[in-house]
């Protein structure tokens, strides 16, 4: 059994101007110890599947369909009482600006205490010496944990809040963007902690970002999203070098990179399509270079056209 | 304007200072060095690339070039004319030569102007042509970034556009006016990849359509290697690195450079990445002239760089660096 495995998930937001149809048959699998990524452009869906994992979606949200099963558990049928049990316990989250949540008045090691005992029944002498752990952990300075927020630096707040989220041991940890908001030095940092992390305390790791440079960097498999859906998963290393979806293609060619030649870039024509009404047929056929009849009229199904290397394109089929 | 090759921007010592308010916890004034004695220029038809980490004070640059702010001290020239002296027509006429794209599309246009009223404003405010001539030039610059068929655009408000269209619309505001030199504060930080790479090409076509020449101020360093022909590295406030852009990329000579390089993540998994070390040491700070301003971070320091601040020294053939150590390196 995965640890954590999604089927089917379909998501939409209720809004004044009709169904968004946000995330629309999701489906992959995680193992214990395992990091994949999830990279997609802004308002792919991304986000929305990660606060499903944790049931934390918006009042608006109306899940259409599929599961999402945590040891074989479908947390979305779950009430307050079972979800808070498995919330920051067993699955926690490090969100973008996650470091701008820390309580300015408040010190930061008593805000990571805080959050320990409201899971874990210790004294507060034991969560002490669990937070001091957990910034060695994290490469902070233990004596640090008397400091408040002001004090410390945006690279350093975000290493607390990775210490708060490792806070339980969780058996799974969603980081959805966790350095988008800090300076490339300091991301390379706190990614190569992450990593490390990940590796350590052999937790699995669902890693979401709009940058295909930092997943390649992270993470073991790789599943590209676009309007809503899956269209590509593969462990990272065929992702990259046999890429199979046109979109996938078009999203690395418009990538510049500091190393090899300088070529030029082709962006994608168009833009994303209007969740609101999204087209009939496969959701990129409005972009995609290579497009027919049949993109158009009918969606095509997302198969295992190689071994673990799944792709949703009319064009590309089973060997 | 004159040819290729000329100088176009010549920046000399360009030193920015802010006061900070006096409030009822501190008696004395603060002050804050954005800039500290910036050098640099532009070549006609030249992208020069300002790169830098947030608050290194590209932006005060860009914002002191485009003279909405003043420099402290230095001067800037733009056709051998100190543009701190610019009075009455000339003024008018650098504020038509002179242009800015900003970073996020989604503040920069008011959302109550279509894009005609918007595009339209620094020909009625420069008092250029009749209603029918700028009609027309709307309509060009339209065409020019793309926006096509340009009828199509004209009436529509910002919320009724993309992101990737906003930014095309504050492109052709910017180049209504036909200028000279274009000042790029971030263009693209705010789109998706897909988008991103389509206003790039963009901007690099309509250098060599209208022979604009760049300032192309970003954070990014992979944009700026395929945009800019030459770069300058800022740290805190002080360029320490300035060169030919492929020079700078595979041979850089400052500590901050090369650390700055190390930390960007390329999109390769089969790519290993040496890291650059850095120290986070705490030194008194004693001031801007006393040791060089990496110190705190650098793995390499040696005495002499407690004692003196380094001056921009010629590494190789126009490539630049302000270490002390950077020829031994």
């Amino acid at each position: 059994m995965s640890l954590l495995e999604i089927r089917d998930l379909t998501l939409h937001y209720e809004t004044a101007k009709g169904m968004v149809q946000a995330v629309d048959k999701v489906s992959f699998s995680l193992d214990k110890g395992e990091s994949m990524g999830l990279v997609g452009e802004s308002g792919c869906g991304k986000s929305s599947v990660a606060m499903s994992i944790m049931k934390l979606m918006p009042s608006n949200a109306i899940v259409k369909g599929g599961e999402v099963l945590f040891k074989g558990e479908n947390i979305l049928h779950m009430d307050d009482e079972e979800i808070r049990g498995i919330r920051w316990k067993q699955i926690s989250m490090v969100f973008q600006a996650a470091m701008n949540a820390l309580n300015p008045v408040v010190r930061v090691g008593d805000q990571i205490i805080e959050a320990i005992q409201a899971h874990d029944d210790v004294s507060e002498d034991e969560a002490w010496e669990r937070v001091k752990e957990l910034y060695r952990l994290v490469g902070l300075d233990p004596g640090r944990g008397k400091s408040y927020p002001h004090e410390y630096s945006g690279g350093m707040k975000q290493r607390a809040i990775i210490a708060m989220s490792l806070a339980c041991s969780p058996d799974l940890i969603i980081a959805d963007e966790p350095t988008t908001a800090l300076d490339v030095i300091m991301q390379d940092q706190i990614i190569q902690e992450v990593v490390a992390l990940q590796d350590r305390l052999d937790m699995a790791m669902l890693y979401i970002s709009h940058d295909i440079s930092v997943i390649a960097e992270t993470c073991s498999k790789t599943g590209v999203m676009y309007a809503g859906k899956i269209v590509e998963y593969a462990d990272t290393d065929s992702l990259f070098y046999e890429t199979l979806h046109p979109y996938t293609k078009a999203l690395l060619s418009s990538y510049p990179s500091i190393k090899g030649e300088v070529k030029r870039l082709n962006p994608i024509p168009g833009e994303p399509p209007n969740l609101l009404d999204p087209p009939m047929g496969c959701r990129f056929y409005p972009r995609c270079p290579g497009r027919d009849g049949i993109c158009t009229s009918q969606e095509p199904e997302y198969l295992e056209v190689r071994e673990g290397h799944f792709v949703a394109c009319h064009f590309v089929k089973p060997a | 304007m004159g040819g290729r090759d000329e100088i176009l921007v010549d920046v000399q010592s360009l030193t920015k200072i802010y006061t900070l308010k006096r409030n009822i916890f501190s008696r004395s004034a603060q002050f804050v060095t954005a800039v500290y004695d910036v050098n640099f220029h532009i070549r006609n038809g030249e992208v020069f690339g300002l790169v830098g980490e947030s608050g290194s004070g590209k932006t005060t640059c860009g914002r002191i070039l485009s003279k909405l702010e003043e420099a402290t001290a230095g001067r800037i020239f733009i056709e051998g004319v100190d543009i701190s002296q610019l009075k009455g027509r000339e003024l008018r006429d650098f504020r038509r030569k002179v242009q800015m794209i900003f970073q996020d599309p989604y503040e920069s246009l008011n959302p109550r102007r279509t894009v005609y009223d918007t595009v339209v404003e620094p020909l009625d405010v420069q008092a250029i042509g009749d209603f029918e001539e700028r009609e027309y030039r709307v309509w060009k610059a339209l065409k020019i970034v793309e926006l096509y068929p340009p009828g199509d655009y004209l009436f529509r408000f910002p919320h009724e556009l993309s992101g990737g269209q906003r930014q095309r619309v504050a492109i052709a505001r910017a180049l209504v006016l036909e200028p000279d030199f274009v000042i790029a504060d971030e263009p693209v930080s705010m789109l998706d990849a897909s988008i991103r790479a389509g206003i790039l090409n963009l901007l690099l076509d309509l250098r060599s359509r209208l022979g604009l020449t760049y300032l192309f101020i970003t954070h990014d360093v992979a944009v700026a290697r395929y945009m800019c022909d030459r770069i300058g590295v800022i740290y805190k406030g002080k360029m320490v690195e300035l060169g030919k852009t492929e020079q700078v990329i595979h041979d850089p000579r400052h500590p901050y450079t090369k650390a700055l390089l190390s930390a960007v993540p390329i999109p390769d998994p089969r790519a290993k990445r040496e890291r650059f070390r850095l120290e986070d040491r705490e030194i008194p700070d004693r001031g801007f002239d006393k040791s060089c301003i990496y110190l705190p971070r650098c793995a390499a320091s040696g005495r002499i760089c407690r004692r003196e601040s380094p001056e921009m020294v010629e590494v190789e053939e126009d490539h630049y660096a302000a270490c002390h150590l950077s020829t031994e390196m």
